[in-house]
């Protein structure tokens, strides 16, 4: 037996063997960070809410140039029972966008900052202010301008 | 025998058996790896959905018969079931749009300070990975009016509704 | 033969190192099974992302020292970056109509050249100081599945996609503005009177560089299932289906196809005429007859087809592959 372990002529081949393998290990981590940083790239992509945000203003805005147009039309006796109706308006959005955001477990609040509506109903503008929060991102227009045209 | 004989292929079982290890070894971890080409497929369905309902969304009137405001106020509120879908005309426009993808869309309303949810359109039911995009309509007592819908809006108030789509690949 | 030893040698040595060239061969081949699918395409997946991204939601931005802003269409010296969104505030970074793609940014974008367009695209990867481009193939698709042609260009950038490689492919649904329409309800158009025959007349001023597009709704039909568009006429004389106009109509059920009689009061009616009947600085009649419809107004003066015209936006799919 004492031979066997003598005889030295073969190990070439183990050795190359894990020569091998060892390289065969390091493409496969090389290749698994690139394949990582893809992962975590498109993984982004799913976790930035950028509809979400895109959408959160584009409503508001339209549905401001709304509640404004319904607001003159159910009372335009003065600037102040428009603004008051406009108020009571977008209250309604307010708390029932934050309603549905909040079963996303997402924060999502409209106020309104001023507003300058004009008796004759040419040019309405209103000021709001946004914010957004979904636990990792957090967005903000403050203030948002929105006009009115009629 | 020759005793000497054994050692090459001992050495030799030994190298293959090593390697074949090796590759065993990064078939199993390589499982990591997979998932990636799936999520690239995901954002591109997460990404076909929210271009689909975002489209009917702003779509003018020359591009898409009825724009997604008009197709939500259309609804008359029946409920969804499995055999029925309670709304054709938004049915036939996703369709359209969405082809090959499977999907259904419920509706998310406040109510007497509750939220709602009721289904406006199954098609089955969803798999793992599917995707969930959603988009904000809201309607005036007007808008109801005009598309024929069963909605319940005072004329001096309004209703934000929530379509979700659920959208997968079978 | 028996005193010769050296044989057996040779056959344990064969046997060990076949083994192990067998093992290693099955290795290489498992080898580019195991990570080709997984990095051959998968390291393009953000790059598509990004490009469709942009170009489908971003209205692009050009600066120089004094001014910038998003209609890079207007200076295309000084691009920084390309995007197709519609944006009517270019003063402002961010466009309130993503996903709706601008004529103009389409019609500038197939002008610029390969290089400045992989450019500003950022179609490109920095390897050791050297610019890789890549292969990339972007079209605009109509629902049907047709390259959409604009004004005689086709929609297409860049080049053929090969077969033999692997390509990253990413689309996106937009709404594209191909064109003008104008759309009437049926109440609004003129005849002439005494309202003796069912025609309606268009003043149309000349010269058009598009195509001409009428949209009628609302129909006021007088014998249901007996109304029909039958033809149309510029300046008295008869215009021909096909190389002059084209007609569709829409139904409550149905989308656009080839019109076909009857017209029924809640079906939608899209004429389209070829840009090349008004080449002149006057104005054209257009002249459509019908039959079985209810006409309350009568002319002159008739109504316009520049008062109600608009852009025209058609569903389409923004299609990009990305290969290296």
């Amino acid at each position: 037996m004492a031979s066997v372990i003598d005889d030295t002529g073969g190990q070439w081949i183990a050795l190359s063997g894990l020569a091998i393998s060892l390289s065969l290990v390091l493409v496969a981590v090389l290749i698994n960070q690139a394949a990582v940083t893809d992962y975590y790239s498109s993984y982004a992509a799913l976790e930035f809410p950028k509809e979400q945000i895109r959408e959160i203003t584009t409503q508001t805005q339209e549905s401001a140039k709304g509640a404004a147009q319904l607001a003159w039309e159910l009372n335009n006796a003065s600037n102040e029972t428009v603004l008051s109706n406009f108020t009571a308006l977008l209250g309604s959005y307010n708390a029932q966008t934050s309603m549905i955001y909040a079963v996303h477990g997402e924060t999502l609040n409209i106020t309104l900052v001023k507003s300058a509506f004009n008796s004759t109903h040419d040019i309405d503008i209103i000021w709001l202010n946004i914010s957004y929060n979904d636990g990792t991102t957090r967005y903000a227009s403050e203030p948002e301008i929105i006009e009115v045209k009629q | 025998m020759n005793e000497q004989a054994q050692i090459h292929t001992i050495e030799g079982f030994f190298a293959a058996g090593l390697m074949v290890l090796t590759v065993t070894l990064i078939t199993r971890s390589s499982v990591i790896i997979t998932p990636q080409s799936e999520i690239a497929m995901d954002v591109q369905l997460k990404q076909l959905a929210d271009d689909t309902l975002g489209m009917l969304d702003k779509a003018p009137g020359t591009a898409i018969q009825f724009n997604l405001t008009e197709l939500v106020a259309g609804w008359n509120m029946t409920e969804a079931t499995p055999q029925s879908n309670s709304l054709h005309a938004l049915d036939t426009e996703m369709d359209r749009q969405l082809n090959g993808v499977m999907y259904n869309i419920d509706f998310a309303y406040a109510e007497n300070g509750t939220l709602t949810v009721k289904h406006a359109i199954i098609h089955g039911a969803p798999v793992g990975n599917s995707v969930v995009t959603t988009r904000l309509v809201t309607l005036y007592n007007s808008t109801v009016m005009q598309a024929g819908g069963a909605w319940n809006v005072s004329s001096s108030d309004l209703k934000v509704v929530e379509v979700r789509l659920v959208a997968w690949r079978v | 033969m028996i005193l010769n030893g050296e044989g057996q040698i040779s056959i344990d040595f064969l046997l060990g190192i076949s083994l192990f060239l067998l093992t290693f061969g099955f290795v290489i081949q498992f080898i580019p099974g195991l990570f080709i699918s997984v990095s051959g395409e998968g390291s393009l997946n953000s790059v598509a992302y990004r490009t469709a991204n942009i170009l489908a939601e971003d209205p692009g931005w050009w600066e120089n020292n004094t001014q910038n802003g998003t209609d890079w269409e207007m200076h295309t010296e000084n691009i920084s970056r390309i995007g197709l969104a519609m944006d009517k505030t270019p003063g402002t970074r961010q466009t309130r109509t993503p996903k709706m793609l601008d004529k103009t940014k389409i019609q500038q974008a197939l002008k610029l050249n390969e290089s400045i367009l992989t450019k500003k695209l950022g179609l490109y990867d920095r390897i050791s100081g050297t610019q890789v481009d890549y292969g990339y193939n972007i079209s605009l698709l109509e629902q049907s599945g047709n390259i959409i042609v604009m004004n005689g260009s086709v929609v297409s950038f860049g080049e053929e996609p090969p077969i033999s490689q692997g390509i990253t492919k990413i689309t996106r649904q937009v709404l594209v503005e191909t064109g003008n329409i104008s759309s009437f309800g049926f109440d609004e158009l003129t005849n002439e009177p005494p309202l003796a025959e069912d025609k309606a007349l268009f003043n149309i001023s000349g010269p058009q560089s598009e195509d001409v597009v009428i949209q009628i709704i609302d129909f006021n039909v007088t014998v249901p299932g007996a109304a029909s568009f039958n033809n149309a006429k510029l300046d008295g004389s008869d215009l021909t289906t096909d190389s002059d106009y084209i007609a569709y109509k829409r139904t409550n059920v149905t989308d656009f196809f080839i019109y076909s009689d009857p017209l029924n009061n809640t079906d939608t009616l899209r004429l389209i005429f070829n840009h090349t009947l008004f080449p002149l600085k006057t104005t054209y009649q257009l002249e459509l007859k019908f039959t079985q419809m209810d006409f309350t107004r009568t002319g002159p003066p008739y109504i316009e087809y520049a008062a109600r015209v608009e852009p025209l936006y058609e569903p389409a799919s923004l299609v990009l592959k990305v290969w290296k």
